[in-house]
């Protein structure tokens, strides 16, 4: 069996046992998140922020901006969108979806990245990839300074699937000129909510 | 006889507005990630830290190999292992065969590069489509990547243009970048929606939780496994960390080493299938053992790819990926490749002026020109180097014993040094000048100084 083989010949080849670094020294140093320094990462990563009182401005803001017919998802509850995801079998059907609405858990002001895990994303993981425009909601209060207070805030992921989505995709694989709207979404927006802590 | 990097790098540096471009731009990708580097206070802190973690994991790799295995196949995920290249072509081929696959869409996987895992389904009549905007770039032009974050950094945008006229239908002459990303845009979500399978590659792979980690700006990764029935992770043994919490230090390095960036746009973390979905994860050995057991090149299993040696490497930046002889090119390239076949790549660890510039920006602090400067001795003892090289530095030796003999040497040097540049003998200067000569030696002056 190759698994015995390969385990084997790692086994013979690795060296004496090196100690493992702590990571303390890195979780504790003195941070705290601002929301000032989330929104310029935002800027700067080429996603849109906007502030809202409560939900009802959002959905106020969507309602008026939306283009008619537009078929749109969303996974925040309190937020109903025209297409309703649990009546949805296949994935594939949502290649159409102008927009999805998600509920960012926390954001990380260091690099603009915003969680998002099964919890959030409904019954469809392909849902933040395949929508042509993305609304993150998320509130003002929920922001950590680095990754290193995000992943002890998440602990070990415990759903099947979850992500860091850093603003709208992008590539530069032509010539290192930045086009914005890949594969993924074409626009990210987020909503902070509320004021922050 | 292999062909040399120089040789291969002749075309390449046979149009000097495209060598002067390449090297502008792969500078200014190294000047992002210094920037970048520099907004993190804790960097080398950062640094120390993930070298460290990959040192204690692959001293412990064996465990934590089998601790993978154990949280995965409980989550869920069907763990295959592959001795070689051969196996794990075989795995996925008999994977996407049990599901009657003919459609195969693929995100970046240097490890199936590596194992030409593409020929041979194509030649099993299996569609594959690279899915990574340069990675389908040079697919369609039938190239290997040329860097292993950017794949087409060779290219102009007229010549992307008429691989897209040809390939994607595209109004002849079309250069614009926005536009031709948007008909690859449009012609790749054809192939997410249609896909029977999909690959992807491995960024990390957590022993702690059986999960792994892959990281793309283009959402291509995901697009086809969210998508697709079956997803396949192919991944080399010594992409394992320990923990999550690990994913930490390696997520804030990874992006701002590579490109500049404070993240990749999806950093996405796989722990179990959907529901009806199949989820594999290919472990492949292919070398890594051999390379674990050779204390002088063990740290090069530390390499996360971000290839930040390849921008700043002034080698490769006035040469290009193809002037390499293996698929990974750039000076962590050529510590790899000998590795894999020291005959086929003896050249490749000479393609360094071993200025160290690599050793400095990598992420993980893998010291790679000393050990550039290792496989050259190598292949020098191995007599890799052809005759003339041990025979220059034998009558070199020669001459630096005998002062007398060293003089003359000297007057001969200043007075027809520069004719045979100018009849084209010396090699070395045939993209440089060489100094002007001085009139008199450093010795002479020196006695010319003591005369009261």
């Amino acid at each position: 069996m190759s698994r015995d083989r390969i385990l084997q010949a790692v086994r013979a080849a690795q060296p004496e046992a090196l100690p493992l670094p702590d990571l303390a020294p890195l979780q504790t140093l003195p941070k705290t998140p601002a929301l000032a320094d989330f929104t310029a990462t935002l800027d700067f990563i080429g996603a849109r922020w906007r502030r809202a009182a409560d939900l009802a401005e959002v959905a106020a803001a969507l309602a008026a901006e939306r283009p008619d017919g537009a078929a749109w998802a969303s996974t925040v509850p309190g937020l109903a969108g025209s297409v309703d995801l649990a009546a949805i079998a296949d994935p594939h059907d949502l290649g159409d979806l102008h927009a999805a609405v998600l509920p960012g858990r926390f954001g990380v002001c260091e690099n603009g990245a915003v969680w998002l895990d099964e919890t959030a994303l409904g019954p469809h993981r392909v849902l933040p990839f395949i929508a042509q425009h993305l609304v993150l909601v998320l509130s003002a209060r929920e922001l950590v300074a680095d990754l290193h207070q995000a992943y002890a805030r998440l602990g070990a992921p415990d759903t099947g699937f979850g992500l860091f989505l850093a603003g709208p995709s992008k590539t530069a694989d032509i010539e290192q000129c930045l086009v914005v709207g890949a594969h993924g979404a074409r626009s990210c927006t987020v909503w902070l909510l509320g004021e922050p802590a | 006889m292999v062909t040399t990097h120089p040789t291969a790098a002749h075309d390449f540096l046979n149009d000097p507005k495209r060598a002067a471009w390449h090297d502008q731009t792969l500078w200014m990708v190294r000047a992002k990630r210094d920037r970048m580097a520099a907004t993190v206070p804790e960097w080398e802190q950062l640094r120390e830290t993930a070298a460290r973690i990959k040192d204690h994991t692959l001293s412990r790799l064996s465990e934590y190999l089998e601790q993978f295995s154990a949280r995965a196949e409980a989550n869920g995920i069907q763990v295959h292992w592959a001795a070689d290249a051969e196996e794990h072509n075989r795995i996925v081929h008999g994977i996407l065969q049990r599901h009657g696959v003919r459609r195969l869409v693929k995100s970046k996987s240097m490890l199936t590069e590596e194992c030409h895992l593409n020929p041979h389904l194509e030649a099993h009549g299996i569609e594959v489509v690279d899915s990574d905007l340069g990675e389908r770039i040079v697919q369609f032009k039938k190239e290997p990547p040329s860097h292993i974050v950017m794949p087409a950094i060779h290219l102009k945008r007229a010549e992307v243009g008429e691989v897209f006229h040809e390939h994607l239908g595209t109004p002849a002459g079309l250069d614009d970048a926005q536009a031709l990303t948007e008909a690859a845009r449009q012609h790749l979500r054809g192939h997410f929606l249609g896909a029977d399978a999909a690959l992807t590659g491995v960024n990390f792979a957590i022993a702690e939780t059986g999960g792994f980690v892959v990281c793309t700006n283009e959402g291509n990764a995901d697009m086809g496994a969210h998508l697709a029935p079956v997803h396949i992770a192919c991944m080399g043994i010594e992409k394992l960390i320990p923990k999550a919490e690990h994913l930490g230090v390696f997520l804030r390095l990874l992006a701002r080493s590579a490109t500049g960036q404070p993240s990749t746009v999806f950093s996405s973390h796989f722990l179990k299938p959907r529901p009806g979905q199949e989820m594999h994860v290919v472990l492949v050995d292919n070398g890594r053992s051999r390379q674990l057991g050779r204390a002088d090149y063990r740290r090069s299993l530390a390499c996360i790819r971000c290839a930040a040696c390849f921008n700043t490497c002034p080698v490769y930046r006035r040469s290009g990926g193809h002037s390499y002889s293996y698929f990974i090119a750039g000076p962590i390239g050529s510590i790899l490749a000998p590795n894999v076949d020291r005959q086929a790549h003896a050249d490749m660890p000479f393609a360094s002026t071993l200025c160290g510039s690599c050793t400095a920006v990598c992420p993980v602090k893998i010291d790679i020109h000393a050990q550039l400067l290792k496989w050259r001795q190598e292949v020098v003892q191995a007599g890799g180097t052809g005759r003339l090289k041990p025979l220059a530095l034998k009558l070199t030796g020669f001459v630096l014993r005998r002062p007398r003999l060293y003089r003359l040497a000297g007057r001969l040097m200043r007075r027809f040094a520069p004719l045979a540049q100018k009849l084209g003998l010396d090699p070395w200067t045939r993209h440089r000048d060489l100094p002007e000569p001085p009139a008199r030696s450093f010795h002479e002056l020196m006695q010319q100084q003591r005369r009261p």
